[in-house]
């Protein structure tokens, strides 16, 4: 099947999860690309400058706040719509994703179909 | 004088040089099997890695319909690890699916060689082996008579995390007697927390989104059974309504209102009160206000949340009505 929708960049290193969201969202017509690390996936966002980056928090080299820190510092990039991945439900990490400037923040362990359905929407916004 | 004093050495020296080989034999053993050991990691580590990447788009292929769970099987065969690996992915996947793709990865996890495998696990002499498999009966929901008879054993264990472990798993069984008899026994023990009777009364119902008038006639004749401490009988009570068990709310009323002195313990009445804000009952609420002045703060405590909570339900079912 060919996807013809908007690109999403998924930054996850849990090789599991990162394929049952890559499966979800193909199903659902989005351009998917994978990087499993903070360094990796910011050259990802320059280079593709996809239209949403889905962002766990917990990765290797660069974690995910100072990825989203480095997007919203770049003026090519600011306008990248992010979701943010995280295993906290602390209000405090909440609130700091969002003064950053996220679409959406979804704690895992979660409902892939739920979160397919929040990249629509954030994708809509 | 000196000739003895000379001998004595001697052995002294032969001894500390005895000790030294001895223990540098068992450090070099020992540094020998760390290494061994901490190899076989690596190299399990490596092929558990490349059995994962094999697997995933295996179980997504079937997930898509695009070949049957014989493959899977196949690719299984028989390796303990290829069952660790692919036993691991399928919990973790399903903890983030629903509906018709959940049911699809269950029905992956009653791949026979696996189901065999840990059938042969609750046959093994070591508890934390027989854990194993109880944990895989447990998620996979899959008790049937062969296994029941294996795991009735065990509830009584000694080992308590066993006994929770075969009593959670026993709880999948369609049979209403089964559940009860192992409900029963384990909630007899000393030493339960109440997360893991939580966990036991969640799995009781048979049907997560009902319950059946028979599982609540067992509940309360096992609440009301004499025999139980009033801490633990207090607990019972507080799980069953935690748990939502809203076919008990009119036994946990009639006790509330009951003058027998066998439930104005105020470990138990203060938990009974609790109960009645938990399910919003607002018809209890003249009953709950009885107790305002009670003598044991703990009691007036639930009284005072309660009818905080209670009034305000009392109002809004006034003004839908």
């Amino acid at each position: 099947m060919t996807q013809d929708g908007p690109t999403v960049l998924l930054i996850e290193d849990d090789p599991v999860i990162s394929k049952l969201i890559e499966f979800k969202l193909r199903r659902n017509n989005y351009k998917f690309e994978l990087r499993d690390n903070g360094f990796s996936g910011f050259e990802a966002i320059k280079e593709l400058k996809p239209d949403l980056v889905i962002l766990d928090i917990m990765l290797p080299s660069i974690n995910g706040l100072e990825v989203l820190r480095k997007i919203r510092e770049n003026e090519d990039l600011n306008d990248i719509r992010v979701i943010m991945l995280s295993a906290s439900m602390k209000m405090k990490d909440k609130k700091h994703a969002f003064e950053q400037g996220v679409k959406d923040y979804i704690v895992k362990p979660f409902e892939t179909d739920e979160l397919v359905m929040r990249v629509k929407k954030s994708l809509e916004n | 004088m000196y000739l003895i004093l000379g001998l004595e050495m001697e052995g002294a020296i032969q001894l500390l040089i005895l000790v030294t080989i001895l223990l540098s034999v068992a450090t070099f053993t020992l540094f020998n099997i760390t290494v061994a050991m901490r190899l076989k990691q690596n190299r399990d580590e490596k092929r558990m890695s490349k059995y994962r990447e094999k697997l995933l788009p295996l179980v997504f292929d079937y997930m898509e319909e695009n070949l049957g769970a014989e493959t899977i099987k196949n690719y299984l065969g028989s390796s303990l690890l290829k069952f660790r690996v692919f036993e691991e992915t399928i919990v973790k996947l399903l903890k983030n699916v629903e509906g018709e793709d959940s049911e699809k990865l269950k029905k992956l996890l009653m791949i026979d060689s696996l189901y065999n495998y840990h059938l042969k696990q609750l046959r093994s002499d070591s508890d934390v082996v027989k854990i194993e498999a109880c944990n895989y009966f447990r998620y996979t929901n899959i008790v049937r008579s062969n296994v029941v008879y294996i795991l009735g054993k065990y509830v009584q264990s000694d080992n308590i995390y066993l006994a929770f472990s075969v009593a959670s798993a026993l709880m999948a069984s369609d049979l209403l007697n089964d559940r009860i008899s192992a409900m029963e026994t384990f909630i007899k023990r000393d030493g339960i927390s109440k997360m893991a009777l939580l966990e036991m009364f969640y799995r009781f119902k048979y049907d997560n989104k009902s319950q059946t008038a028979e599982e609540v006639d067992f509940l309360e004749a096992l609440i009301s059974d004499k025999s139980l401490s009033t801490k633990k009988r207090a607990l019972l009570i507080r799980c069953v309504s935690e748990s939502n068990y809203y076919l008990m709310i009119k036994p946990l009323q009639k006790w509330l209102e009951s003058r027998d002195e066998f439930w104005k313990e105020p470990e138990i009445l203060s938990a009974l009160i609790d109960s009645q804000r938990i399910f919003l009952n607002s018809k209890a609420i003249e009953s709950i206000k009885a107790y305002q002045n009670y003598p044991d703060g703990d009691v007036r405590n639930s009284v005072q949340e309660a009818v905080l909570v209670l009034d305000q339900e009392f109002a809004f079912e006034k003004a839908i009505a």
